[in-house]
Order: structure tokens, then sequence, then C-alpha cells
């Protein structure tokens, strides 16, 4: 059974704005979604997290229907990693990634040995544990998106889901950072990307899914779904397709003049 | 500010056990002034006669203190402590630190109920209150009702639907009251004195009937201080951990909402202390409500118990109201603060 099952799934403010998406990402592999500017991947990812109520079609998580979770059942089986914005309360990184314990704490209950076992962990996989007392508003954008990533492990879903993770980082940290999310669909964690880079895309993720003018382009294997003739359909863009000289997957370069 | 700092450096449970100290040296001292003096040996004396002796044998200081002073302590306490918690309660949920206790129309609704009161010459009590304090208390609590279900049909997902409707409702509440001060002059008079907020004449009734809505309000702020953090970093944030946001929102907005009406109901309309110590209480603390709530409580209680204390002693035997000097003490300090390092403030 896939980790998220979509089903000709639709959205639209006053003009549609996806229309009839159906794919499904498998369980324990990086799945990267991939696709030109606004041809709605963060909708997609708003639709699958339910900040954006579904118009149209069905989205399963794990086989369950996603409209008969409860927000709690949902938050235990789904974390999500926004797109970087402003926090708007000055907590600590610390009491940032404890919230991710939430939705397995009762109200009144005290941080458990395991809660404390989660965050603990989650802020040494992310490297957040250096700056652990600072204010969040004290930190860069990137320093921030690690510790949306660590609130997002500490939650210790089966599913996690990133919306554009890597658009603040520099080349060392977006490395990193999909590294860790390489290690961690290893170990079994389902990912969904939202991703811009098509090469790093390539490089890291198991599973691609390319939307093109609302609907699904092409899915599957790196290989299968990045080619000059996708390439072109979705982006509008003349590329060259190459195979990346170390790890042998698809690499694209562009042209000048498109 | 330097003491400030040095404070917010010492681990919470010492800056909650020093506003403790601070808040008991307060009612003491609220104890021993007002008309007739009181000196710490005689109020010793008065405070054994009271515990060990009956009724009938009380000294005139002890049955001053019991009658007028001592719940007129406590009421301020208890007043500054809903109306500091109310604040930062509201402060997160609209993601706003400009918002305070009265942001939803509360205090306008509290004085139209008031003010009917008055201009109708109401004589009936409840409680043993006088039909002010239920007439305030009914109307902070409509005027509140309304707002948020405006807000709830209008915006989902906007806290800014719910600023606006809150401001809107306090613009036609308070133009009501406007217009019936215009209409009578003579009787609405005590009204005037009335939103300028005061605790004068207040007793033991006043206390009781407001203290169940602050131990229960601060309780529920307690119990639900993870999800008031969730929400006050971001709606989407909090949603992906699981609170169910906009209901979540409007319950602990109701509860902060019922704190303030009790609060006005029986003191008037007390500026500042919901707008400010909640800032002071985080530049304490820190921004978890976890321990935000006690210490912005606390913060609260004891800047309304000084505040109260000035009020009487400095035009004595004149009496000030309350309000005047939260504003007048309170404003300065505030813009200071805000004059320093910003980040420290929002």
């Amino acid at each position: 059974m896939p980790a998220i099952t979509l089903e000709n799934v639709s959205f639209g403010f006053s003009q549609p704005v996806l229309r009839g998406i159906s794919a499904s990402f498998p369980r324990g592999t990086f799945s990267g979604l991939l696709g030109p500017n606004g041809v709605g991947k963060s909708t997609l990812i708003k639709l699958i997290s339910r900040w954006l109520p579904l118009q149209g079609g069905s989205i399963r998580i794990h086989g369950r229907p996603l409209d008969r979770l409860s927000p709690i059942e949902l938050a235990r089986l789904v974390a999500v990693v926004e797109q970087e914005q402003s926090p708007l309360s000055d907590i600590t990184v610390r009491e940032m990634v404890e919230l991710g314990r939430l939705p397995h704490q009762k109200l009144l209950s005290p941080h458990t040995p395991a809660d404390r076992h989660a965050v603990d962990t989650a802020m040494a996989q992310t490297g957040v544990q250096e700056f652990a007392n600072r204010r969040l508003t004290t930190l860069s954008g990137g320093e921030r998106q690690r510790v949306r990533l660590a609130t997002a492990l500490a939650q210790a879903t089966d599913v996690l889901i990133l919306d554009e993770p890597t658009s603040h980082l520099d080349i060392k940290f977006q490395l990193e950072l999909l590294t860790l999310l390489r290690e961690l669909a290893d170990q079994g964690l389902s990912i969904v990307a939202a991703l811009h880079d098509v090469n790093l895309a390539a490089l890291f993720c198991d599973h691609l899914v390319l939307l093109s003018g609302g609907h699904v382009l092409t899915a599957g294997a790196p290989v299968e779904v990045i080619t000059r003739e996708t390439m072109l359909e979705a982006y509008q863009c003349e590329v060259t397709v190459f195979s990346h000289p170390t790890a042998g997957v698809p690499q694209i370069a562009l042209n000048r003049g498109g | 500010m330097a003491l400030a700092k040095t404070i917010s450096k010492l681990p919470p449970r010492s800056v909650n056990a020093l506003l403790v100290c601070l808040l008991v040296l307060g009612l003491l001292a609220s104890l021993m002034v007002g008309a007739a003096d009181i000196s710490p040996a005689q109020l010793a004396a008065t405070l054994r006669e009271l515990v060990i002796s009956p009724v009938h044998e009380w000294s005139v200081e002890s049955v001053i203190i019991w009658r007028l002073r001592l719940p007129r302590a406590l009421l301020a306490a208890a007043v500054g402590a809903a109306l500091a918690t109310a604040g930062a309660m509201m402060q997160g949920l609209l993601q706003n630190s400009l918002a305070d206790s009265f942001v939803l129309g509360v205090s306008s609704g509290a004085s139209l109920g008031a003010a009917l009161a008055m201009f109708l010459g109401l004589r009936f009590t409840v409680l043993g209150l006088g039909a002010v304090t239920p007439m305030a208390f009914g109307g902070a609590v409509l005027s509140m009702l309304a707002v948020v279900s405006i807000a709830r049909q209008a915006a989902g997902k906007s806290t800014l639907g719910l600023l606006l409707a809150g401001i809107a409702m306090s613009s036609i509440l308070s133009a009501a009251v406007s217009f019936l001060v215009l209409m009578s002059r003579e009787r609405i008079n005590p009204l005037v004195f009335w939103l300028m907020g005061g605790l004068a004449n207040r007793g033991w009734n006043h206390f009781l009937m407001m203290l169940p809505y602050l131990v229960v309000g601060v309780s529920i702020a307690l119990v639900y201080h993870r999800y008031l953090t969730a929400i006050s970093v971001g709606d989407a944030t909090a949603h992906h951990l699981g609170v169910d946001v906009d209901r979540v929102r409007l319950l602990l907005l109701a509860v902060a909402a019922l704190l303030t009406a009790a609060a006005v109901a029986v003191s008037g309309v007390i500026g500042f202390v919901g707008l400010m110590t909640p800032h002071f209480a985080r530049m304490l603390v820190g921004h978890h409500f976890r321990r935000l709530i006690p210490t912005a409580a606390l913060c609260g209680a004891v800047f309304l118990t000084f505040a109260d204390l000035l009020a009487r002693f400095a035009m004595r035997p004149q009496e000030l109201p309350v309000g005047i000097i939260t504003a007048l003490c309170g404003g300065p300090f505030f813009l200071w603060l805000m004059s320093r390092k910003r980040q420290e403030v929002a």
C-alpha cells in the first residue's frame, strides 16, 4: 500500500490549479514533486496536509481516507515542513522542537522520557542542538528551516512532507539536508518533497512526479521522468540531459537562449 | 532595565518566587495605607486579632482591614492577574503583540452595560452586587459573543478579521455610551469615574464574584499551554501539529474574554494592564505559555496592587481612579521598553 494515494484530485480558487491529479507516493521512498512555478506543488502539499479543503477527488494516507482522520490522527501520521516564513512567536529552538511532540501528548502530561528522546534525536540529526537555547527570531532562514525539520522529525510520523525544503539553504546545507532525508527514507520514512532543483531531485529521490498544466505529466524513476521532451513540455525550456559522472542519474544542463 | 535583564537570567521559578514576594509586600502595604494609617506593629496585632478573636471583640483597625482593605487589596491583585492572563492569551491567539484583553470589544460592551444600569437607574442586585456589576458583565459577554460569531462567519483563517470585528464593535458600543452620557449629565456622572477604572468601595462580594472566573480561566490557559504556544507560532504550524486551530482559538478567546469580562465588571475599565504586563512577563521568562501564563498573572497582580496603592496614596485624602495611574505609569514605561532593543519586547 502506498504512503499517499491521490485520485483525481482537483482544486482551484477562481481558476482551476489542479485538474485531476492521480498519483501515488510509495512507502519508504524519497519522492520528489517537480514542476514549474505556479503549477500547484504547494497547493497539492496543502491539500495532503488538509490545510486546504479538498474540492474534488480523494486522498488516502496509508490507505485511510484523509477526511476520516481526526486532526491528531493526521498529525501522528504526517509531519509537514512548510516553506520558510517568519515565526510569529519568539520561543526557543528547543521549545519549538518540543512542540513536535504535541500530537503524542495528553493535555496535562509533562514531557515523558520518550518525548525527550525523540526531541534530542531530532535535534542531533538536524544539527540544531548547538543553538538549542536561542530564540527563533535570532536565527537565519537556513537555521530556522532546520529547526522546522527537527520539529517535524520529533513528531515521529511515518510520512514527512516538505515544501521547497532547500530554498533558503546554501549548497553545503542543501547537501546535508538532502543526505539526511535520503538516510531517513532508507530507514523506512516515506518522504514527499516539492523541489524546484531538478538536478538535486534526480540525485537524491527514488521517485519523481512531474506536474505540468494542472496534470501529472509523468511519474516514475528519475531516469524515466527527466528527459529532454518532458523538460521542454513542463518547463518550456530546451535542456541537454546527461548522466551524472559518479551517480549515473540523469542531470540537466541549461542551454543559453533556451 | 539592567535589573530586568538580571532577573530574566534567573530560572522561571525564582522569577515567580520574587514576584510572589513583591505581591505579598504590596498586599501588606495596601492593608496599612489609607484614611487611617496602620503601623506594621498594629498590622501584626490586627491580623492576629482577626484570626483568634470573635467578630464582636474586633478593634476598629480590624474591622477596617477585614471589611475594606483586605477585599480591596485582593480584588486589585485578582483583577490584575485576570487582565494580564487574558492579555497574554489574546496576544498569542491573535498573533499580535498589540492585542490586549479588551480587543474583542469586551470593555466597551461592559461600559454600555454599566451605562445602561446607571442611566435607567436600575436597582436590582445579583449575589449581593448592585445592578452596575452584573449589567457590565452581561454587556461584556454579549459583545464578545457578537464579535466572535461575526468573525467566525467572516473569515475562518484570518486573525485580522477578529481584530477588525473587535475594533468595529468597540466603536459602535462606545458611540452608544457617549450618547447616553450626553442624554443624562447628572445621573451618568458616576459612569465617567467607572470608565476610568477604580477599586473604591469594592468589597468581598466583588472579589468572590470574580474569583471563580480567575481560577477557571487561568487553569484552562495552563491546561492548553502547548496549544496556545503552537497557535502563537503560526496557524499552519499549529495545524500540522494536530491542533484544530479555528475551534481551539475560539474556545480560548472566549475564556480570555470571560476573564476580562469578570475583571471589568468589578473594576471598570482599567487600561494598560492587559497590554503591558504580558510583554514584561515575556522579557522575564520567554514566550512559551507554560511559563508565560503564571508569570504574566503574577506581574499583573503585582502591577495593579501597587497601582491601586499609588491611586490611594498619591493625592490623599482624595483617591484617583486606578486606570489613570496604570496609564500614567504604564504608558511611559511601555514607551521606554519599546525604545530599547525592539526584539526583547516584540
